[in-house]
């Protein structure tokens, strides 16, 4: 029984029919048959049901990896201790969060945690973090070759553009800025944007085809040979 | 109205025809046994050989994990990410994914473990070694890949996989200590083209599993995607055309 689980097919299959039918009833009208009939949002929601219980299983799989840094008292590739923490802490958030007694969604507890501590936290990372971009882009930014050197020169004046400084300098430059930002750059991201819709698109095909499983356990034929 | 939705007649129509043309072009490479020729994909090509770089030096591989699972970027990471594991698997070199994704963390597992498991090695898939779960906060995940690359100096990095503002810090982190990068997106491409050793430009991204498996099948489909293009791009000069000379004959069709 495990063993015809495990099989490619049954994956691939569930992935051809459904693409197949949300491809047709976004194009089609009928009402049993339409974006709006009972079938497709039955679809849908089975759609985020399968979301909530991916997301299980990833949760899963982070007790089962934290678990064993903390079995095996492990120091690298990071101390036992973080992990034990980050398990509590996941314990504790889980709690407040489950619908029992006073806790819940809109608990008071749950509300501590997100508004108190994660918001927060989240805020100063970003800071951390912020004058790293700052730095970093500066050494991207080093006219190293030809390209670079385009890019160092159109993001100066992109810079300049949006910086006060720039209009004491005159109107050219937010005039260039603006030029830039219509014409070759937008231009140059429709014909991206167009190339990789069409990338996306023919992925889809080889997916619902069966032909791309790399997304799946298993072997891609002919992998550094 | 009950039939055919207004407005998406003519978007029902192309995928209708990308979809014959990409089945056509599997058939014809399929029947024919035909090898199609592609042009070749340098960050692609430079893979095996940044593999090979990293077991010389005795330093690991590392792949970012991707941010969303059921987007296309990461679905193509995800291909990618089966051919590097095989890859380290066969020649002993260790590999990492630095993951942030929660609900992507078992569809990697899945890949890896089935990577080491074809390619006989799967008495060395460690999993608490190999996988390496940071945050799905975006700027937690930033720290904690490059707290990774500073730890473990990887020879060689790949990134790709819904990469976002903090894409341009990891990158740099991976150069500053001396990792080849590979990376590929289809939204940060100005500062990750700058950032990186070789870079897939949003279609190569797609095509990459594609392309890495050697099948000829799968080249037929990539065959397919270019005929495509060309249907686009006849449309698109046909369409300035008419434009220019007053006619929105060509638009009207399309909003059909």
């Amino acid at each position: 029984m495990a063993a015809i689980l495990r099989r490619r097919e049954i994956p691939i299959a569930l992935t051809a029919f459904f693409a197949l039918y949300m491809m047709i009833v976004y194009h089609f009208d009928y009402p049993w048959f339409s974006e709006n009939s009972q079938l497709t949002k039955d679809i849908q929601d089975f759609a985020r049901i399968l979301g909530i219980m991916a997301l299980g299983l990833g949760y899963i799989a982070i007790v089962r990896l934290h678990g064993g840094y903390i079995a095996r008292r492990v120091k690298h590739p990071q101390h036992w201790f973080w992990s034990l923490w980050l398990l509590i802490v996941l314990t504790i958030t889980t709690i407040v969060g489950l619908p029992i007694g006073n806790f819940g969604m809109r608990s008071v507890q749950l509300q501590y945690v997100y508004n108190s501590i994660l918001m927060p936290m989240r805020g100063a990372m970003y800071a951390v973090v912020a004058f790293y971009i700052a730095s970093a882009a500066y050494r991207v930014f080093l006219a190293r070759n030809k390209e670079a050197a385009v890019m160092l020169i159109l993001a100066s004046i992109m810079m300049l553009t949006n910086a006060p400084v720039g209009e004491l300098l005159g109107e050219w430059v937010g005039a260039t800025g603006s030029w830039l930002l219509t014409v070759p750059s937008m231009g140059g991201n429709r014909g991206l944007r167009i190339c990789g819709a069409l990338g996306s698109l023919v992925l889809a095909w080889r997916m619902i085809t069966g032909r791309e499983t790399g997304y799946l356990r298993g072997a891609v034929e002919g992998a550094g040979e | 109205m009950a039939g055919i939705i207004s407005g998406r007649i003519f978007s029902g129509l192309f995928l209708l025809i990308s979809a014959i043309i990409v089945l056509a072009m599997i058939q014809y490479a399929k029947t024919r046994g035909a090898r199609i020729h592609l042009r070749r994909l340098a960050a692609l090509d430079a893979i095996d050989e940044a593999v090979a770089r990293a077991t010389e030096t005795g330093r690991p591989v590392l792949q970012h994990g991707g941010s969303d699972p059921s987007g296309a970027d990461t679905i193509a990471n995800f291909s990618i990410m089966n051919y590097i594991a095989r890859n380290c698997a066969r020649r002993g070199t260790e590999f990492i994914v630095a993951a942030r994704s929660i609900s992507g963390l078992p569809v990697i597992r899945e890949i890896v473990s089935g990577a080491y498991e074809a390619e006989g090695k799967l008495e060395e898939y460690d999993e608490n070694r190999i996988i390496r779960f940071g945050s799905p906060e975006q700027f937690a995940f930033a720290s904690f890949f490059m707290d990774t690359v500073a730890t473990e100096k990887p020879a060689f990095t790949f990134m790709a996989g819904g990469l976002s503002g903090e894409a341009l810090t990891l990158a740099e982190t991976t150069v500053l200590h001396g990792s080849l990068l590979i990376s590929g997106s289809s939204g940060q491409l100005a500062v990750m083209f700058a950032a990186s050793d070789y870079f897939l430009i949003s279609e190569e991204l797609f095509v990459a599993g594609a392309y890495l498996s050697g099948d000829p099948l799968q080249m037929g489909s990539l065959a397919g995607e270019d005929y495509l293009k060309m249907i686009l791009w006849v449309l698109g000069v046909i369409g300035v055309i008419m434009v220019i000379f007053g006619s929105k004959w060509l638009l009207d069709i399309m909003k059909l």
